[in-house]
């Protein structure tokens, strides 16, 4: 269509695009509206709140809340374990999941089908029932706290209630999104640079570390992240899994606000914590972006 | 290394295929293949698609292993050895060139590989970028560089370790026209400069011809035939030789007669009749199939009353003018650019050199028209 040559033809473009522009902004409001209302107005809410303000507040604004979180030496425990815990989780996932990411995306999987179902398969059962599933394996009287007790000589609870615990049901859940975000960077591994590197010299030990991932790195990097912050927010595996004195900062959110209705606190963490996911999601943006601009920056020259 | 038994006369094969069968999926991709190199040579691997060349291209590369046969280099089995002890160059027809290496980095990748000291790499990168006109390019990445640069990096990168044998799978392919004329001339320079032994997989034969100075000849997992370009268009051992090379006019008719001593047919096709040649005695009757390609079929007006053919249309092609012609059969005809006449609904005649047209007998007809048909369909 050329019809911007007459300007009669223009002129009656115009409302097309004008309600071509609604039909969008139409397709999209749902969402956009449930975002705002539910996502945003509860994040402000909240944000409100751990500066003392919002209904029900008594008194101005305030930073106390905060200076009690960085004050806080439980709160540090809880940090630090939540960011142990995740960081282990990240690398149990990325050895566990870049084997599967490998096999799934290999020409010639023949299980293919079965292993990508049964690495989704954990994404299939709702959180509190697969957790109870756990207890019943991992807990008190169970093969596990059995075997573990009689090798290790650990407690008589086994694995439940222990970090460990916490890390193996973690990996569990976060496993699909490594495996996923790898095999999506590795569908469009051309075979052939393997070939190559191959017919050049390179031992397959070599081929992988010099050519597969440095190749492989953008998927990596993207399922590191989404696994980090799944787990730094995860709150029900760890809160059954990790019990008492083993909690997180998602559960000490949760016990700040509804056992120990200290919402002050309970929501400055939140806030927190909401911060800290997204500069970990700024700097991965930032990392690819810079990745990317050095690479055409390298090609102009 | 057995290095001084190959040196002087009757020495042995560079690279010898014996026997090599492969089937993938229940097909049979090779079928037997026999093949020999000599040190130095350049050979073209010529087939349509389909007709098992990469799948040879693997075999030899370490990539496939044969279900049988043998696969030597000067003269020492190679069928256990993994690509990577190998030493065979490969050019993949995407290049394959490491998209997050430089190109230096690239051409240094195998060198690195051998732990070569790091001046002689520097020195021998530098030395084969110079040689492929690539000197400047070292730290850009393969994606600022044109298609024909990249193909030059690829070449590059697999010449520097100095291989015992080279394989340059459709290494023109991704090039468009104008440039794979040019590439096409600095391939065969740089491979003769290096005096690498070389197997050029293509799908083309003006590729195959202008690089190469032997042509083998490969059609459903078998070497139809060995040879320089000249042996493969003035004597095809085979119908769907006849067929693939040069994109002939294919046509049927049947012996009249034929002579042992000069293996002469004469044959008729729907009533015109012509001398062609026929290396297989034929008795009075047997059908045939004729190949004879455009240019060497002549055309001449038709003298009182009309020759049995007529002239349907005509095309320039850039190399001559195309004439086609209706009668007993359909025919293309290649006349020079400057060729006047011949309009459309002109009665003519045509003939052609006996020994330029090629018969078999048609029971060999079902492979050469399926040749044919994949040499039309690619044109």
């Amino acid at each position: 269509m050329s019809g911007a040559a007459s300007p009669g033809k223009a002129a009656v473009q115009a409302p097309r695009r004008m309600t071509r522009w609604l039909i969008v902004f139409g397709l999209l409001a749902p969402a956009l509206l449930l975002y705002a209302t539910v996502y945003l107005g509860g994040m402000a809410i909240i944000g409100l709140a751990s500066f003392g303000l919002g209904p029900n507040a008594e008194g101005g604004a305030t930073l106390a809340n905060y200076r009690e979180v960085f004050a806080s030496a439980h709160i540090q425990t809880v940090v630090l374990r939540t960011l142990r815990v995740s960081a282990i989780t990240v690398i149990a996932c990325l050895v566990l999941g870049f084997p599967v990411a490998r096999y799934i995306t290999s020409p010639d999987a023949r299980w293919r089908s079965f292993v990508v179902m049964a690495v989704l398969s954990p994404l299939m059962v709702s959180a509190i029932g697969r957790v109870f599933g756990w207890i019943a394996l991992f807990g008190p009287g169970s093969w596990v706290a059995a075997q573990t007790m009689h090798f290790f000589g650990t407690r008589a609870t086994g694995l439940l209630y222990t970090e460990a615990g916490v890390v193996i049901g973690l990996t569990n859940i976060l496993l699909p999104f490594m495996v996923l975000s790898i095999a999506a960077s590795r569908a469009n591994l051309d075979e052939s640079l393997l070939k190559a590197a191959a017919s050049l010299g390179a031992t397959p030990t070599a081929v992988f570390w010099q050519v597969e991932l440095p190749l492989n790195l953008p998927g990596i990097l993207g399922g590191v992240l989404i696994v980090f912050s799944l787990s730094i927010t995860n709150f029900a595996t760890a809160a059954l899994l990790g019990g008492s004195g083993r909690d997180v900062v998602a559960y000490e959110i949760y016990s700040n606000i509804l056992t120990y209705h200290q919402p002050g606190t309970g929501t400055a963490l939140a806030i927190l914590l909401l911060v800290c996911s997204v500069a970990i999601m700024m700097l991965a943006i930032w990392v690819g972006r810079r990745a990317d601009a050095m690479q055409a920056a390298r090609a102009e020259t | 290394m057995p290095g001084v038994k190959e040196i002087p006369q009757g020495a042995p094969p560079h690279l010898e295929l014996r026997g090599v069968s492969k089937a993938l999926g229940g097909r049979t991709v090779l079928d037997h293949v026999d093949l020999e190199v000599a040190k130095g040579d350049l050979l073209g691997l010529l087939g349509p698609s389909g007709s098992g060349k990469t799948t040879m291209l693997n075999i030899i590369g370490g990539f496939l292993s044969p279900d049988s046969g043998t696969v030597r280099i000067a003269g020492q089995e190679i069928a256990g050895l993994p690509p990577h002890r190998r030493d065979i160059g490969i050019t993949f027809q995407g290049y394959a060139l490491f998209p997050h290496l430089s190109v230096f980095d690239n051409v240094a990748f195998g060198l690195k590989q051998r732990r070569a000291p790091k001046p002689d790499i520097k020195t021998r990168v530098t030395e084969m970028l110079a040689l492929l006109g690539l000197s400047g390019h070292e730290t850009k990445l393969p994606r600022a560089l044109s298609g024909g640069e990249q193909q030059r990096v690829a070449l590059a990168r697999a010449l520097v370790v100095r291989p015992r044998l080279m394989l340059l799978d459709e290494p023109l392919a991704n090039l468009d026209a104008a440039l794979r004329h040019r590439v096409r001339f600095e391939i065969r320079a740089v491979l003769r400069r290096t005096q690498v032994t070389s197997i050029f997989v293509t799908h083309d034969q003006d590729e195959a011809f202008a690089l190469c100075d032997r042509v083998a000849v490969l059609n459903q997992g078998r070497i139809q035939q060995i040879g320089t370009p000249a042996d493969l268009i003035l004597a095809p051992a085979n119908a769907f030789v006849a067929g693939f090379i040069g994109s002939p006019n294919m046509l049927t008719g049947q012996a009249i007669s034929y002579d042992e001593a000069s293996k002469r047919a004469t044959v008729a096709v729907n009533g015109f009749t012509h001398a062609v040649n026929c290396k297989t005695p034929v008795a009075p009757g047997t059908p045939l199939t004729i190949f004879v390609r455009p240019e060497e079929v002549t055309l001449s007006p038709a003298t009182s009353g009309g020759g049995p053919f007529q002239v349907k249309d005509w095309v320039y092609l850039g190399s001559g003018r195309e004439i086609w012609v209706d009668g007993p059969a359909a025919l293309r005809v290649r006349l020079p650019n400057d060729a006047e006449g011949y309009e459309r609904g002109e009665r003519v005649t045509l003939s052609w050199r006996p020994e330029r047209a090629h018969a078999f007998p048609a029971d060999a007809e079902s492979r050469a028209a399926d040749g044919h048909d994949t040499a039309q369909v690619r044109r």
